[in-house]
């Protein structure tokens, strides 16, 4: 479970004690000046819950590029794990498939390859970083090529663990067998291999199938051992579905957009009236519901390992829902043969 | 309150009282979800130990009712062998609960025999040509012969005749026969443990083990736990575990057990005529034990005391 920090859709505000020049990375030429910066409110929340997140987090290169957030490099010594996103949810201007889709985004220019790359240069040598190939940049290109622009980029961070994410080339979903299975066989120096929730499919049984088939296909191709990352994907309802299907990582920003109660995502005005706290600001509601969020996605894993632990036989290990989600899982059985032939495999690796 | 992207310059951040606010709630919100763990984990045990108290030697008590069987010859014509009791109701806890065999008799087929006759009869036949290295006793009472075995295992032999759903067995006196309805309590119980998600059978075997530790004389009857099991579930609302009915049970029985428990088979009045009158002090020494055993439950902490709890001889 990877709790990702992002700026989009997020408001600016000004900092009270701008600035920490002296603990910043040098200037770059291609941002506003100090005088006028307005940091994300997503750094307002890597402030408030960065030290009490111990795995992994993630941030977007976009946001370090364009300074949104203060000094994020202060919490990433206390990590296993800082993942580093390159930038491509930043870039489009659309949300992810959980999101509430309200605002209207527009990425800041310029921000490309090149951009990113300086990112990653400037990342502290001692942090265990996880990089992403610039998938934005080969969005539309054959499986081949991503992975061909992938590998020269992450030949640069030799020290880094690549994460490539597969990008579907044409069309708006990822086509296993068609596209991604004739390819396994050149991903198998990547250290995990990702895909966006939103690119699986058109409905969440597809998503579903989709994933199972390429947890297959890496689980033939001898890729047991890599698992997949599962972008944008951090649902507490959703993310044991996926997982049973076979992705092994979670990140997403959906922490940060709603309220996690008993077990399912709620607004955060809904979850201020069930927990009895209607008269709160909002600081303080936001506070609040970040921190609780942070210990489900804590306790979610540990079920989720529990539920590897006895091959998917036993629900209980869920807090919630145990029920709902064993009959989801009977369903996925019935409809997804690639989870039969599986045997409902459990991932190598969780976060 | 975070719509619009990219608007705002507003000056703010969180004070130390946010701050340690969402320590407070970080904190909270891990002991819930490790009380609700603690109720999975717990559960979990419960499965456990559930696969044990299922661990019926089913091929065992075919022989065995085999050579009761052979024992009997043709010398007690009666028809065929019908389980009845926890075994009927998928009650049974291995080792705890005794079996009870109804011999089905043809009514005609009696010649005007009373219950004590054939049981009388059924005594002197199982005693004398039962093996000795089996079967370790055999007891006569007024309504069956009790065989015992050497793993402690005990079949109630009871003479009964069927009409329809209603079978007739001996009365208290054992000189008449008194009808009684098994499928009526056997109907509600099946579906209660539908309506509950298929967890009150399992909680009553659990209960059925855990009041073992009661003494002597504060034994419920299984037939006693199942009803009250039954009845203080009737508008249970709350998560369908073995756990949380466990609990609920108990906390609910040990008011319920105040009263005496009509039996809807129409075997007795009621089924726990031996605790004495409403209010009796043994019915009020039982409260208390099952008070004491729901609080004693609710104050355990890991898995694994439940599981010592449950499963303590």
């Amino acid at each position: 479970m990877v709790p990702s920090f992002s700026s989009k859709g997020f408001p600016y505000y000004l900092p009270d004690s701008w600035p920490h020049k002296s603990e910043l990375p040098r200037q770059r030429k291609s941002v506003k000046s100090s005088s006028k910066r307005k940091f994300s409110d997503a750094s307002l929340s890597l402030e408030l819950t960065g030290p009490y997140i111990e795995d992994a987090l993630l941030l977007s290169a976009y946001d370090l590029h364009f300074r949104l957030l203060d000094r994020p490099e202060r919490f990433f010594g206390s990590k296993k794990l800082v993942f580093i996103d390159s930038g491509g949810y930043e870039l489009a201007p659309e949300f992810d498939a959980t999101e509430p889709k309200q605002y209207r985004y527009r990425p800041r220019r310029p921000f490309g390859l090149s951009e990113y790359l300086r990112v990653l240069d400037d990342l502290p040598k001692t942090v265990p970083c996880v990089i992403a190939n610039f998938d934005w940049g080969t969005r539309y290109r054959p499986v081949t090529q991503q992975i061909a622009k992938a590998r020269a980029l992450f030949h640069r961070h030799p020290s880094s663990l690549s994460n490539f994410l597969i990008k579907p080339g044409t069309g708006a979903f990822l086509e296993i067998e068609k596209r991604v299975r004739p390819e396994l066989s050149a991903m198998r120096g990547f250290a995990i291999v990702g895909v966006t929730e939103k690119e699986l499919g058109a409905n969440l049984l597809t998503k579903l199938r989709t994933l199972a088939s390429l947890r297959l296909a890496m689980d033939h191709c001898k890729m047991q051992e890599v698992p997949i990352h599962l972008w944008g994907g951090l649902d507490p309802l959703l993310v044991p579905l996926y997982f049973i299907a076979g992705a092994g990582i979670f990140d997403g920003v959906s922490w940060l957009r709603y309220a996690y109660h008993h077990g399912a995502a709620i607004a955060w005005d809904s979850n201020s009236v069930l927990k009895g706290r209607v008269a709160d600001s909002a600081m303080r509601a936001r506070a609040l519901t970040s921190g609780e969020n942070l210990v489900v996605l804590e306790s979610l894993a540990t079920s989720m390992k529990r539920l590897a632990d006895n091959r998917a036989s036993d629900f209980s290990v869920f807090n919630y829902y145990a029920e709902e989600l064993e009959a989801a899982y009977r369903t996925m059985v019935a409809e997804i043969p690639e989870l039969r032939s599986t045997g409902s495999r459990r991932p190598v690796e969780t976060i | 309150m975070m719509g619009g992207g990219g608007g705002g310059g507003r000056s703010r951040s969180y004070s130390q009282q946010d701050v340690e606010a969402m320590r407070r709630a970080m904190e909270a919100t891990r002991q819930a979800e490790g009380s609700r763990r603690l109720d999975s984990d717990v559960n979990r045990v419960l499965q456990d130990l559930l696969v044990d108290f299922n661990d019926h030697d089913t091929e065992e008590l075919r022989r065995r009712l085999r050579s009761i069987d052979e024992a009997l010859g043709d010398d007690v014509q009666f028809e065929s062998f019908v389980l009845g009791g926890s075994v009927a109701k998928h009650t049974a806890v291995s080792g705890l609960s005794d079996v009870d065999a109804l011999l089905v008799f043809d009514r005609d087929s009696l010649e005007g025999n009373a219950p004590t006759d054939i049981l009388n009869e059924c005594m002197h036949l199982l005693s004398e040509r039962l093996s000795a290295a089996d079967a370790v006793a055999t007891r006569i009472g007024t309504l069956s012969v009790t065989v015992t075995y050497q793993d402690g295992m005990e079949i109630q032999v009871l003479p009964a005749v069927r009409s329809g759903n209603e079978f007739a067995i001996p009365n208290s006196t054992g000189t008449g026969w008194r009808i009684t309805d098994p499928y009526a309590f056997r109907t509600r119980l099946t579906a209660a443990n539908e309506r509950l998600n298929f967890r009150l059978v399992p909680t009553i075997k659990v209960l059925k083990s855990l009041l073992t530790r009661l003494p002597e004389d504060q034994r419920l009857s299984g037939y006693h736990q199942e009803a009250l099991s039954l009845e203080t579930t009737r508008n249970y609302d709350g998560p369908r575990t073995v756990k949380a009915l466990l609990l609920h049970v108990l906390e609910n029985a040990s008011g319920r057990v105040l009263e005496p428990v009509a039996d809807v088979t129409g075997q007795n009045r009621f089924v726990d005529a031996d605790l004495g009158p409403a209010d009796s002090p043994t019915r009020r020494a039982v409260a208390a034990s099952l008070a004491a055993l729901a609080r004693q439950l609710r104050s355990l902490t890991t898995a694994e005391q439940w599981r010592h709890a449950i499963a303590e001889e």
